[in-house]
């Protein structure tokens, strides 16, 4: 493109250039002419006309002059003289200068003729006899002559003028045409310059573009080589032979490693314009990739080498990878199925473990309330109704123990199952263990017994409750699954280990060997058919095995089918006396007895506050301690139960933590606030570790369960409460002297009083009722008349409720009991 | 050690004041003084300025025994202020010990109940004074 309107360019330059250029052709006649006008005589040639002029005219005044005497002869003769010289001169200047030579002859004639007439004139002049009359007649002759010179002058003088003018005309056009020239010219030449700049430049790039292109394979990295039809090499770059040198390879070995089915594809391709062929060879450390271009126009192979050893290996490592990627999505897989199968199969347990549940729960309410509806319907004779209310109570521990395994393992799936370690006599428990399990193996006429293989301590430190529940949860398994034999409890201690060692043997139906793994697992029992047979819920074994760890111990298990089955449970002893040891069973003293009969005939004195808002808790606390004969007061709610906590005195408040209005703590706290220092113990069916020390932290003395444990209950009662001989009749104020000479003084006034109150009846002035009956409520039993505050206490209610109708009456009453009173003292006060 | 505590009884009744002043002489505090209204309370108060602990009746004339509760807290956060009061209402008892009260008797009360309150008032001093007297 670029060159095409470079010709283009230059092909106009020159068009231009050669068309100013012919007007050169006039340059030299441009050049004479302006010559001609530059030359000295050009200009001055009008001047030289005027001269002659002047000459002529002064020619005639000379004549003049000379014929009026005012000159002399000599003078006249002398400038005359100088006048025909100049005259001369002039006239060869003139005749030099003047192109009109024809009226340049004619002019010197007419100045011949005048000279002649001149001369003639001063001849006649010159003799000493002038004459005047040749004289006149030759100056009539000369003037026309002049005129005539003049006209010819004139002429002359006018074409001069012309041709200057002319010449003139001509030279500026001539410096156009000049200057015209000159660019012309130099345009053409600055054409012609471009043009062969131009192609000299192209040719020099065509040079160096084709040096580079020579060199084009030699400077290439990789391996370039040219082949002939016949395979030999006809040129190598010196990237082939570094590359040979690399591998340790010759030309001709290199010309070998092409397959020998690739010679015979190019013999075959010969004909095929310009195909081109792509293998890879593999040696021992490198790869390469020939491509081979097939020149059929040049009977050439052109043949390029690329060391392609680093793509391969990454090929190799990214097949690699892949095939680890798939291994690993395929066990990712295998392992996402085997979560899926278990969560199904979890689903699957839970639902079933739910039915259970469901079940179980249901089966022991059946006689519950079966039996209850019985026994309000019929009429039964005690040993029935024995059997039956027997039978309602088996049937609710047996749901609350449920319901306690499924609490349970709902801590130990929030990870909340804790356990409490304080000092554990060892007696005690195996004793309350026997009197459970004992009762048990005699209903179904199984032998139970309890024996030490080993000495052990008296006291450990561990959770009793917790072990208790352990032991009964495999003994009532044992007896559950044994139908003739013995179900043994073995107790021992590993001083190497610092445990307790339980078993648990029994002769029952024993467990399959298979089935034994997995009987510590949750919602699992034996099989189902067992749980049909059997009930419970599977979750006894989970929660004992997960107790058993908490306790710094394990269970397992041997078992025999058919045989029967030995259940190992070790926990933790925690610190214990070496010193106090027994190698047999120590039962405690018969004294300690926790029975029921003994509890309710316990007698107390005193004032009990119960603040719980379930009806029936409230009439089954109540039986209790109405039972031993102290006094109750029951309150629904925390408000209720803060007023008669600040209003009255109690030995000790019993406080439900979940009220409405306002809940037992809040209630605590604030009677504690307020300097209330009575007993406080928080009624709960929270058993958690923290609720416990929330209540302690409020205050509270201490806690008793829910449902009610009989013995905690009348313990508590018994602290705190006066066994009913003593005396217990506490005055609301101690009389000292000072407080007898006080109650003189407010007795005195009760006549004032009484004053007032009824005035303020009678006029209606209900404000100062209520003011009076508030003085008194509060003074009343201050004093010891605790009636007095009651009746006053109503009396400002009344007053400041508006019940306007009472009020007449209720003052009526309060006045009369003041009246009394008053009079009762004054008797007794006498003379003071 | 009772010798040196100062108490401060404020009740417009003569012989409600007479009854706490005996009841606190039953337990060892015989340095009771006597204020009639709730102006006297905060005067006295001020003037004498070492007392342990006030008991306020409510039911005051000028100033009532919430608002001298308030101007003596608002000084004295250390004091021990007990509220006398012949109403057990809750919103009385809260409002008390949202201004800071640190006990509360509800008239007609029993000498355990002041009782009750001299025990944690003497606690009290045992914090503020580690070491018996």
């Amino acid at each position: 493109m670029l060159q095409r309107k470079i010709w283009l360019a230059f092909l106009f330059i020159l068009t231009v250039g050669i068309a100013v250029s012919t007007r050169i052709v006039y340059l030299g006649d441009s050049v004479q002419s302006i010559s001609h006008l530059f030359l000295a005589e050009k200009l001055p040639l009008s001047q030289r006309i005027g001269e002659l002029h002047l000459i002529v005219a002064d020619e005639e005044r000379l004549l003049y002059e000379y014929y009026s005497y005012t000159a002399t002869r000599e003078d006249f003769l002398k400038q005359r003289i100088q006048n025909m010289e100049r005259l001369n001169l002039l006239i060869k200047q003139i005749e030099a200068a003047s192109e009109s030579s024809a009226k340049i002859a004619e002019l010197r004639a007419r100045l011949a003729g005048l000279g002649q007439l001149s001369d003639k004139l001063s001849s006649t002049l010159a003799f000493p006899r002038v004459d005047w009359d040749e004289a006149r007649a030759i100056l009539a002759q000369i003037n026309p002559q002049v005129r005539q010179v003049e006209m010819t002058l004139a002429t002359i003088t006018e074409a001069n003028q012309q041709a200057v003018s002319n010449l003139s005309e001509q030279s500026h056009r001539s410096v156009l045409t000049m200057v015209r020239s000159v660019i012309g010219f130099s345009v053409l030449i600055f054409g012609v310059a471009l043009f062969v700049g131009y192609y000299v430049i192209t040719i020099i790039r065509e040079g160096s573009e084709r040096r580079r292109l020579a060199l084009f394979a030699e400077r290439d990295p990789n391996p370039v080589l040219r082949l002939n039809a016949a395979g030999k090499v006809l040129y190598a770059n010196p990237a082939t032979t570094k590359l040979l040198e690399h591998l340790n390879l010759s030309t001709a070995q290199l010309a070998k490693l092409l397959p020998s089915d690739l010679q015979q594809h190019l013999a075959a391709t010969r004909d095929a314009p310009n195909s081109i062929t792509q293998f890879e060879v593999t040696l021992d450390t490198h790869t390469l990739e020939f491509t081979v271009a097939h020149l059929t126009d040049f009977s050439e192979f052109h043949v390029y080498i690329k060391d392609v050893s680093a793509r391969k290996q990454a090929e190799t490592k990214l097949r690699a990878h892949h095939d680890e990627l798939e291994k690993l999505v395929e066990i990712r897989t295998k392992d996402l199925e085997i979560a899926r199968d278990e969560a199904l199969q979890a689903s699957q347990t839970k639902s079933a473990f739910i039915a259970n549940v469901s079940h179980e729960v249901r089966t022991p309410l059946t006689p519950i309330i079966g039996f209850a509806e019985t026994m309000l319907h019929d009429d039964q004779n005690p040993e029935t109704r024995k059997g039956l209310l027997t039978s309602i109570l088996h049937n609710a521990r047996h749901l609350l123990n449920i319901i306690n395994e499924i609490l349970d393992l709902s801590k130990i799936e929030a990870n909340r199952l804790e356990v409490e370690i304080m000092p554990v006599d060892t007696m005690q428990i195996m004793y309350d263990i026997n009197a459970i399990a004992d009762l048990l193996a005699r209903e179904k006429g199984l032998q139970f017994s309890i024996k030490l293989i080993s000495p052990v301590p008296l006291k450990i430190h561990s959770d009793p409750t917790r072990i208790k529940q352990i032991l009964l949860n495999l003994l009532t398994n044992a007896l559950k699954f044994t139908d003739k034999g013995q179900v043994d409890l073995l107790l021992g201690f590993n001083p190497l280990t610092n445990q307790m060692e339980f078993t648990v043997s029994d002769t029952g139906i024993g467990i399959p060997q298979d089935k034994l793994d997995r009987l510590f697992k949750a919602f699992s029992q034996a099989d189902s058919s067992t749980t049909r047979r059997f009930g419970g819920t599977g979750l006894g074994l989970y929660i004992s095995q997960r107790l058993a760890k908490l306790l710094g111990g394990d269970i397992s298990v041997k078992s025999i089918d058919r045989e029967g089955t030995q259940f190992k449970i070790s926990i933790a002893a925690g610190e214990i006396d070496p010193q106090s040891m027994t190698s047999e069973i120590i039962w405690p003293q018969i004294g300690i007895s926790s029975t029921h009969t003994a509890k309710l005939d316990l007698k107390l004195s005193g004032q009990v506050l119960v603040a719980e808002d379930s009806p029936d808790i409230q009439k089954l606390i109540s039986y209790y301690i109405l039972n031993t004969g102290a006094e109750l007061t029951v309150v629904g709610n925390g408000q209720l139960a803060m007023e008669a906590a600040l209003s009255n005195d109690y030995d000790l408040i019993l406080m439900d933590m979940q009220m409405p209005v306002m809940g037992g703590m809040e209630a605590i706290e604030i009677l504690r606030a307020t300097g209330c220092s009575s007993p406080i113990y928080a009624l709960t069916a929270n058993a958690m570790r923290e609720d416990r020390e929330a209540y302690q932290r409020i205050g509270c003395n201490g806690f008793l369960s829910k449902p009610i444990e009989l013995e905690q209950f009348f313990d508590v009662l018994a602290t705190h409460l006066k066994p009913a001989d003593a005396h217990a009749h506490t005055n609301p104020v101690q009389k000292s002297e000072n407080l007898l000479r006080l109650i003189t003084g407010f007795v005195a006034s009760l006549p004032d009083y009484i004053g007032r109150l009824l005035h303020a009846a009678d006029s209606a002035e209900h404000d100062e009722i209520a003011a009076l009956a508030h003085q008194l409520s509060g003074m009343g039993g201050s004093f010891g008349f605790p009636e007095i505050s009651q009746k006053a206490k109503i009396l400002e209610t009344a007053a400041k409720n508006g019940e306007y109708n009472e009020l007449t009456n209720l003052v009526q009453q309060l006045c009369e009991l003041l009246t009394k009173i008053s009079e009762q003292n004054v008797a007794a006060v006498g003379s003071s | 050690m009772a010798k040196n505590i100062n108490i401060l009884v404020a009740d417009d009744i003569a012989a409600m004041r007479g009854v706490l002043k005996e009841i606190l002489y039953e337990h060892g505090y015989e340095n009771v003084t006597e204020a009639f209204n709730g102006e006297d309370t905060l005067l006295k108060f001020h003037l004498f300025n070492n007392f342990h602990m006030v008991m306020l009746d409510i039911n005051m004339p000028i100033k009532n025994g919430m608002q001298v509760l308030k101007e003596i807290r608002a000084e004295n956060p250390n004091v021990f202020v007990v509220m006398v009061s012949a109403d057990s209402s809750t919103e009385i008892i809260k409002s008390s010990l949202a201004l800071g009260v640190n006990g509360f008797i509800v008239k007609p009360y029993t000498a355990a109940k002041i009782g009750g309150v001299i025990h944690k008032f003497e606690e009290h001093l045992l914090k503020l004074n580690p070491d018996p007297a």
